[in-house]
Parts: C-alpha cells; sequence; structure tokens
C-alpha cells in the first residue's frame, strides 16, 4: 500500500526551494514546471531538472514533476531520468494527451535504460471538460496511478470565484473518487474550502481539509508550503483513537455489525499500519540526509527569457472571441393567456421575460394561448427586454410555429430527454427563419433537463445544437416529481443531478444558471429580501443568470447578480499590483493579506467587465422604458 | 397511471432459524429476504440452503413477498431449492457489470420453463456494493426486465472506497444521487441497505430519520436488517396523513384555478402549477397504494391466525 499523503509543490524555479526540499517531511515532492514557474523562466527551470530529481530521489520519497500536457515534449525530455517516480500531467482533457505521453514515456525508458512501463503518471482534471472525460483518461493507460482536480485552473474554468469554495465541488470531489475507484487509481484532493483560499492556506486548514478528505475518500492532497505537508501527513493518519475505535469494530465479533462495517475498520486500520511505516522510514531518511550529505544542488538561478505566459493569452483570446456576454440576471415568467399581466411586463425591468405557453396555461387554453405570441413578443419587449418563450414538450411543433417571430431571442425546450429532440427543435427553427424572414441562427435554443431520463443524457443534450445558448436542470417541480420526492426536502436531493447537468453545461462552453444551493429555499416566489439574498449567494458562487415567478423580486435579482462597488474597487487594486510581479521566477505573493497571482488577477478583469456590462443594460432598459412612457402619454398607444 | 410498487420494508432474515421467519412473517413487512449470503458464515451455508424450502413458504404466510439473497456463486443450486409459488425474485449482491445480470438472467428462465411458470415471473433486486457498480449502474439496469429494484449497499461501498463512515460526513451523496437517477430513467426503484448505526441497540428514533431521508432522496424502499425496522420505515416511506389532507387541497385549488382559465394558483405563498399538481395525484395515489398494500397483508395474516 502506498502512502502519499502530502504532495508538495515546489517550482523549479527557485532552487533554494528545491534545495530544501530535501529535508522535506512530505511523501511526495512535485516539481514544478507549470503553475508556479514564471513563462520566461521554464527553459532555466528544465535545464536543472534531471539534477534535481537526483538529488531529492532518496527512498521513501517519491518525485514527480509536473508538466504541461499541451507542451509535453520538452518537459518530458527533461525530467525522464533515474530516479523519477512519475510526472504529473496538468490540464489533461482527453484520453489521447495520456496515451501521446504514454508513448513518448516508453522511448524516453528505452534510452534512459529504466524498466518500461516504471515512470508513472498523475493526471490533473482542471477544466470541466477533462473531468466529462475523467473515467475514459484515468482508464487510458495502466500508468495513471493518480487522478487529481487540479486547482485554480480549474476554478476558473467552472467560473472565477469570489470567495470561499465553489458549490459544484463537492459534487466533483464525490465523482472523482467514484470514479479513482472504479478504475483503481488513488484519487488525490486539491482543492478545500479555507478562509484564506485552498492551496495558500494555513496549517490548521491544511489539517482539517486533510481529515475531511479522507472522510470521502482522498488518501492525499497537494500542497504548496512545507507546514501544509506535515499538517497533511497527520490529518491524513487516523488518529489513535479512530484507530482503536476500529480495532473494536472489528474484534467485537457483534451479530448486530453489518460486515461491510467491519471491512471498513480493517481498511482503517491497513491504512493506519502502512502510515505509521512510511513515517518510521520518513525519519530514517531524514537523519540520512543531514548526517550524509553529499552533493548538492548548484545554486544556479534560472535566467527568464522573453515569453508571456502562454495561458493567460489562451484564456484572454477565448474572451475575445465570446464577445460581450448577455445580462440575464433577472427573468419573469409570463402566463400569455393573463392579458393585464403580459401588457404590464414592460414596465417591470427584467432583463428578459418568459412568455410561458407551458405550466402556467391549462390544457383547454393551449390552442387560443399559441394566437397571442406573435402580438406579445414587441409588447414585451418595449422596456428593453429580451423575450423568450417557453413552449410545451409535447406541443414542440405546433408552440414553436407560433412563436417564432422577429423580436424573440431564444426557444425554451422544457423537459428535454434526448439530443435528438434538440436536433428536431433546432431544424424547425431553421425553416421558421427563412420563411420569416428573420435573421439565420439568430433564434436561441434554452434546453432543460427535467426528467431522471433526461439528467442521463446530459452530456449529449447540452451539444446537440449550436443555437443552445443556456442549458440548466436536473432541479425543481418537475424534477421532484419524476424523481418521486417533495420540494424543498433533503438540501442534497438534487446534488447529482444538477451536478451531471451543470458539468454538462461547463464542458460545451455554456454558462448555466441553477439557483444556489441555499438552505432555506422555501418556494415563496414573492419575496424580495430573500430573493436578493439568494442572487447574492447565486453570484459568490459564479452564477450570473436569475430567474423569478413574481416581478416583486426582479429588481433584486438585477442588484445581487451586480458586482457591488467595494468588490469592484478591490479589483482594481489586484490589477494594478500583479503586474509587479514580473521579472520574478515565481509568480504569486501575498499582498497585505491578499493573494495576488494570476487567477486572482483573471478574476478582478472578470469582476470589472461584469459590472460594467450590468451598468450598460441598466441604463439601456431604464432610456427604453422612459421612451416607451413619454410614448404612451402623448398618446402613441402600446 | 398504473398502481406503484409498493415494497417499502424488506426485511433481511438469515436462512439458520426458522422461528425468526415464521416471526419475520408476521412483523408487517412489506418483502422478506432470506439471506444465504453475507449473514451467514460460509461454514454454515450448505446446511442454510437445506432449509430453503420450508422458509420461503413460511416467510410467504403474512402477505410479505418473498426473496431470497443469493451467492453470486451457486445461484442455480440455491434457485432450485428455493423455488415455490411463493418465491417472488432474487436479490442479486455484489453486481459489478451487466453480464452478471444476463447470468442470472438466463438461470431465472430456465428455471422458469422447466417449472412451467410464466416467463419473466421472477424478478431480481441488484445491490450495488463498489464504485465500478456505481459508475456503470446504467448498463446494469438495462440489462434485464426481471429487475425491479436496485439498492445501494453503503456499508461495502464505503468500504470498497477506503472509507470508515462516520456520522459527520457524508462521503456517498454522488453514489446514493447517481443510482437514484439512473434508476427512475428506466423505471427501477432504488432502495437502500444503509446501517448508519453500529450498536446492537436498534430504536424506532433513529431509523424514522434514516428512512425519511432516504425518502427525500428518492428511495422508495429499505433493506431493514432487524424486524424493529419495518414499522418506522413502512411509516416514513408513505405520504404521511398531513400531505394527503395538503395535495388534496392542492387538486381542488388547481381545478378552481383551471375553470377559471389560469393554470397558475397561489396556494399560501406557494405557486400552484401542472407539476405541482401532477406530483399531488402521484403523492395521493401512493397513499392509496400503500393502504391496499397495508390490508393485503393484514388479511393475509388473519387468514394465518384462523
Amino acid at each position: 500500500m502506498k502512502v502519499r499523503r502530502s504532495w508538495l509543490l515546489v517550482p523549479l524555479s527557485d532552487p533554494y526551494r528545491v534545495a530544501a526540499a530535501r529535508q522535506t517531511c512530505a511523501d511526495v515532492v512535485v516539481l514544478d514546471l507549470v503553475e508556479l514557474v514564471s513563462e520566461g523562466f521554464k527553459p532555466g527551470a528544465r535545464a536543472i531538472a534531471a539534477d534535481a530529481i537526483k538529488q531529492l530521489a532518496a527512498e521513501p520519497r517519491a518525485v514527480f514533476v509536473q508538466i504541461d500536457a499541451t507542451d509535453l515534449a520538452a518537459d518530458l525530455e527533461a525530467c525522464v531520468v533515474p530516479g523519477l517516480t512519475g510526472v504529473m500531467l496538468s490540464r489533461v482533457e482527453s484520453p489521447e494527451t495520456v496515451r501521446d505521453a504514454d508513448q513518448r514515456l516508453h522511448r524516453l525508458e528505452q534510452s534512459a535504460g529504466l524498466s518500461p512501463g516504471s515512470i508513472e503518471i498523475a493526471v490533473l482534471l482542471e477544466t470541466a471538460t477533462g473531468n466529462r472525460h475523467a473515467h475514459a483518461i484515468a482508464a487510458a493507460s495502466p500508468r495513471v496511478t493518480t487522478v487529481s482536480l487540479g486547482r485554480a485552473d480549474l476554478v476558473m474554468d467552472l467560473r472565477p470565484e469570489p470567495s470561499g469554495e465553489i458549490h459544484l465541488m463537492p459534487y466533483l470531489n464525490q465523482r472523482l473518487i467514484a470514479i479513482a475507484h472504479a478504475v483503481g487509481v488513488q484519487p488525490v484532493g486539491a482543492w478545500w474550502r479555507a478562509p484564506d483560499r485552498g492551496l495558500y492556506s494555513s496549517a490548521d486548514h491544511a489539517r482539517m481539509a486533510a481529515v475531511r478528505g479522507r472522510a470521502i475518500g482522498y488518501r492525499g492532497s497537494l500542497c504548496l508550503l512545507e507546514e501544509q505537508a506535515a499538517s497533511l501527513n497527520e490529518g491524513y493518519t487516523p488518529a489513535p483513537a479512530e484507530v482503536s475505535t476500529a480495532i473494536h469494530t472489528r474484534d467485537a465479533n457483534d451479530a448486530s455489525l453489518d460486515r461491510g462495517r467491519v471491512r471498513q475498520a480493517q481498511a482503517l486500520i491497513d491504512w493506519s499500519k502502512a502510515c505509521a511505516e512510511q513515517d518510521r522510514r520518513l525519519l530514517a531518511a531524514a537523519e540520512e540526509s543531514t548526517t550524509g550529505l553529499g552533493a548538492s544542488i548548484a545554486l544556479v538561478h534560472p535566467t527568464p527569457t522573453a515569453q508571456s505566459d502562454k495561458r493567460s493569452q489562451a484564456r484572454a483570446t477565448a474572451s475575445t472571441e465570446q464577445g460581450k456576454p448577455p445580462v440575464l440576471r433577472s427573468g419573469l415568467f409570463m402566463p400569455i393567456v393573463t392579458a393585464k399581466f403580459v401588457d404590464t411586463a414592460w414596465r417591470r425591468g427584467c432583463d428578459y421575460i418568459i412568455l410561458d405557453l407551458e405550466d402556467s396555461v391549462p390544457a383547454h387554453l393551449k390552442d387560443h394561448a399559441r394566437t397571442l405570441v406573435r402580438d406579445a413578443i414587441p409588447k414585451a419587449a418595449q422596456g428593453g427586454s429580451r423575450v423568450h418563450c417557453r413552449v410545451n414538450h409535447d406541443l414542440m411543433e405546433a408552440d414553436t410555429s407560433a412563436a417564432v417571430w422577429p423580436g424573440l431571442h431564444r426557444i425554451m425546450y422544457p423537459k428535454t430527454e434526448s439530443a435528438a429532440q434538440v436536433r428536431e427543435l433546432d431544424a424547425l427553427i431553421t425553416r421558421l427563419e427563412s420563411e420569416r424572414d428573420i435573421p439565420a441562427s439568430s433564434v436561441k435554443i434554452g434546453a432543460h433537463p427535467e426528467t431522471c431520463l433526461g439528467v442521463t443524457h446530459a452530456f449529449e443534450i447540452a451539444a446537440a445544437s449550436t443555437r443552445i445558448e443556456d442549458f440548466a436542470g436536473g432541479y425543481g417541480y418537475d424534477m421532484s416529481r419524476d424523481l418521486g420526492v417533495e420540494m424543498f426536502g433533503a438540501r442534497e436531493q438534487f446534488m447529482y443531478s444538477k451536478g451531471e447537468v451543470e458539468l454538462a453545461a461547463r464542458a460545451a462552453g455554456l454558462e448555466p444558471n441553477p439557483p444556489p444551493l441555499v438552505a432555506d429555499v422555501t418556494g415563496n416566489v414573492s419575496d424580495p429580501q430573500q430573493a436578493l439574498k439568494e442572487a447574492e449567494a447565486a453570484r459568490q458562487c459564479g452564477f450570473r443568470r436569475g430567474l423569478a415567478l413574481h416581478p416583486a423580486v426582479i429588481e433584486q435579482l438585477n442588484r445581487g447578480f451586480t458586482p457591488t462597488p467595494e468588490e469592484v474597487a478591490d479589483a482594481h487594486r489586484v490589477l494594478e499590483r500583479y503586474p509587479l510581479l514580473a521579472g520574478h521566477p515565481v509568480n504569486w505573493e501575498i499582498h497585505e493579506g491578499r493573494i495576488i497571482d494570476r487567477y486572482e488577477t483573471e478574476r478582478a478583469r472578470q469582476v470589472i467587465d461584469w459590472a460594467k456590462i450590468c451598468l450598460e443594460r441598466d441604463a439601456e432598459k431604464a432610456a427604453m422604458i422612459a421612451q416607451t412612457r413619454a410614448r404612451l402619454d402623448s398618446g402613441g398607444g402600446s | 397511471m398504473p398502481a406503484p410498487l409498493i415494497r417499502r420494508s424488506n426485511l433481511l432474515v438469515p436462512v439458520r432459524d426458522i422461528q425468526a421467519v415464521q416471526s419475520a412473517s408476521r412483523s408487517n413487512t412489506d418483502a422478506i429476504t432470506l439471506d444465504l449470503e453475507d449473514g451467514i458464515p460460509e461454514a454454515h451455508r450448505p446446511a442454510a440452503r437445506r432449509m430453503l424450502g420450508e422458509a420461503v413458504t413460511a416467510a410467504g404466510r403474512g402477505g410479505a413477498e418473498v426473496f431470497v439473497r443469493v451467492n453470486p456463486d451457486f445461484i442455480a443450486e440455491e434457485l432450485e431449492l428455493a423455488f415455490s409459488p411463493a418465491l417472488t425474485g432474487i436479490v442479486l449482491p455484489q453486481v459489478e457489470d451487466a453480464e452478471q445480470v444476463l447470468a442470472a438472467e438466463r438461470l431465472l428462465s430456465e428455471l422458469e420453463k422447466s417449472r412451467g411458470i410464466a416467463r419473466s415471473a421472477l424478478q431480481i433486486i441488484v445491490l450495488l456494493e463498489s464504485a465500478r457498480a456505481v459508475w456503470r449502474v446504467g448498463d446494469i439496469l438495462r440489462s434485464s426486465q426481471r429487475i425491479s429494484q436496485a439498492g445501494l449497499d453503503e456499508s461495502d461501498l464505503a468500504a470498497s472506497m477506503g472509507i470508515f463512515t462516520n456520522a459527520d460526513c457524508d462521503a456517498l451523496e454522488y453514489a446514493r444521487g447517481r443510482l437514484a437517477v439512473e434508476a427512475v430513467a428506466v423505471g427501477v426503484q432504488p432502495i437502500l441497505l444503509t446501517r448508519g448505526m453500529p450498536e446492537r441497540v436498534i430504536n424506532n428514533e433513529a431509523v424514522v430519520p434514516l428512512a425519511a431521508h432516504a425518502r427525500s432522496l428518492g428511495f422508495r424502499g429499505l433493506i431493514c436488517p432487524h424486524p424493529s425496522w419495518v414499522e418506522p420505515v413502512n411509516a416514513a416511506m408513505s405520504p404521511t396523513a398531513e400531505q394527503v389532507a395538503y395535495y388534496t387541497e392542492v387538486r381542488r385549488v388547481f381545478a378552481e384555478a383551471v375553470a377559471a382559465g389560469t393554470a397558475a394558483a397561489p396556494l399560501g405563498k406557494r405557486m400552484i402549477d401542472v407539476p405541482v399538481d401532477e406530483w399531488a395525484a402521484v403523492v395521493l395515489e401512493t397513499a392509496a397504494a400503500c393502504a391496499r398494500k397495508d390490508a393485503e397483508k393484514k388479511a393475509a395474516t388473519t387468514r394465518v391466525r384462523d
């Protein structure tokens, strides 16, 4: 049983840190060529890799080198030498990457005289796409021994995070652990809740994270600081009281105990023994290294070459390609058959209005309802709101034909259960656009898996049409009915279904809009204070879109999904500070108790951009509402 | 709407003690599973097999459905011995892939043919006990029409993932959610085999929240390790009188709204629309089916007594 509780990341560009790592208590040293190394310092860091591995490779410690999956060749070349335990591939998104690394390693092992297959692979799944394919990636080569979620990169891919843990993490952690055990590899934790954020957390938080990590099936975590490594070793090693409880459980011979519980106890006892043995060997190795210091690593400072940060560049390009994201903080459902609601909807300040043909329209009025949509579209739009229409799943064709008219922005397709259904809707819209003189591809689709069957097809549905601009589901009244549960029951009753749908959306490059996981969702649809609280909580989770059934909460949704002036000011401070790190080999710092790194910088940029377009949107709507009012007051009619 | 399957409690009884089986049949459990697997030390299994015929008949006397938890390597032999008109089906443990289900399926078909009973009369309850099984649950559940319920054995799953379960941290939310969603998607009922309490003393107070929690996650039944679990599990898995009253009111309010020309109507601070009304119909139908099930068992017990 391999004991790898603490995986200490050491930037290869910092020779002092590399030298200090010889005295580390970490079970694994990960020499980093990717995350912590400023781009210009990489060639220099590669040059000292082989020497560093030789110095650090002393039983029982494992030595990995973290390399970039998008730049395999040069990094692998530099680090496959005797003493290397394995490579950690960052940013893996497909099994092909692993197979490619596998073949390259095979060749390099031959030329280095290493036995074939001896170099392990640890994969970091740092994107939604990587996580989507986690099982195939873990099973892609027998060299894969370890899988981990990666850390800040994953958070950035899922959504920049103002604070704390991202809400999808419990789902992703448990999913990764299940997949790892299904394939037979070790899951390693990387991200945990801590006031001072993730890998920069204090020793105490690292220990708590390890205790929690162990409770859900992790056996180790990545860390950045020596004192965190000690804490991880401690937290991942069962405490004496736990071991004695386990021994008691195993030996009690109690007929009322299930056998699974006894198996659990035995596994804990075995793990505890393996940890004790590892600690003994670490101690022996530490004594040896202090008494017998031989050659030391040459303290050669890698020198920078002119290159920019490829990842930030890639991300910046991606965000300009997408253009300005739509502002959809507040959506209001309008029962199309209730004229007094539809006629006044434009005054509400909604970012968008959903003309509903579905659940708020009784079955006997469906035909009548369809005749109302065409005229309602311009009426709803006159306050600057976008206009969507929710069709009936079973009446999709007739409803869509009645709704795709100039001014309509999106068809909301409820209870989506298969990719084929979405393709059918796409084809119908294409035909209607051409017949009705509507710009091609301008009408979008909102696809919503709201049944168990739909959730099982989430990944296929999300990728079924380029018209899909919204993909959300796995919760709500329809989902509860299908799953057979009361709404607002257990807090985690939709943890799996929401997680699947959201991961599918993120992997398809879509921005989902599920409500936040707040405990006090009561089903009350018209409480402004609660709406504000929920919108703020949702934004803290990285969401930007909200929905309402009642006009009383629209203003609160708009406000709750917009960054506050304080947040914007803080973001500006981060942007000013980060450029000062240029020219340093290590690319992060803690300034006035606040982390400054490329993730925080990217997040700050997004906060500022988002705040700006929210305010532009508010001004645009206010102008349209004023204009319409003036026209109506002067007797212009509606 | 077809009447829902009501199998809230399924009492696990080791086939060793005919008196335990008889008392199980009087426990008001919806189903009894005669255990030949984990609950019986391997050395005692041959003797237990010889008691099967008598045990199946005895177990069915109180109106409960009767299942046998078989050993995957001895299914053919155990099925032969267990066969009786009172047998509802088998509980298939340690399922990790569709192949294992198909193997059992073939044996059940042969048995049905040789005994001259209707094809596909015998049901399968699969038990998932490992991460591999959780990952492949969709394939497993789609492999046979006989599968009426799928259970997650939480203790064994945790052990297989190296987790020592404790009350402070729930590590199995993903596995439970995956089973519930994948099962409902193919029309199979998800159930749980969970203990959550290692103490020998088992009381209602501990079982009620456990069962209610399982119900709120979509699970329709619990495999019960002890007769004292049966009543609290049945209660937690049935709609309450308050729910029946509330949803009767929901249906009335909704019908009125529809008559008035809208399908969205307020009730208290909530909004009643089509899916809420549909769910109300499900709750009322389930309550009626639970009441029928309880009446059936009562009638069977009365017949035995007379």
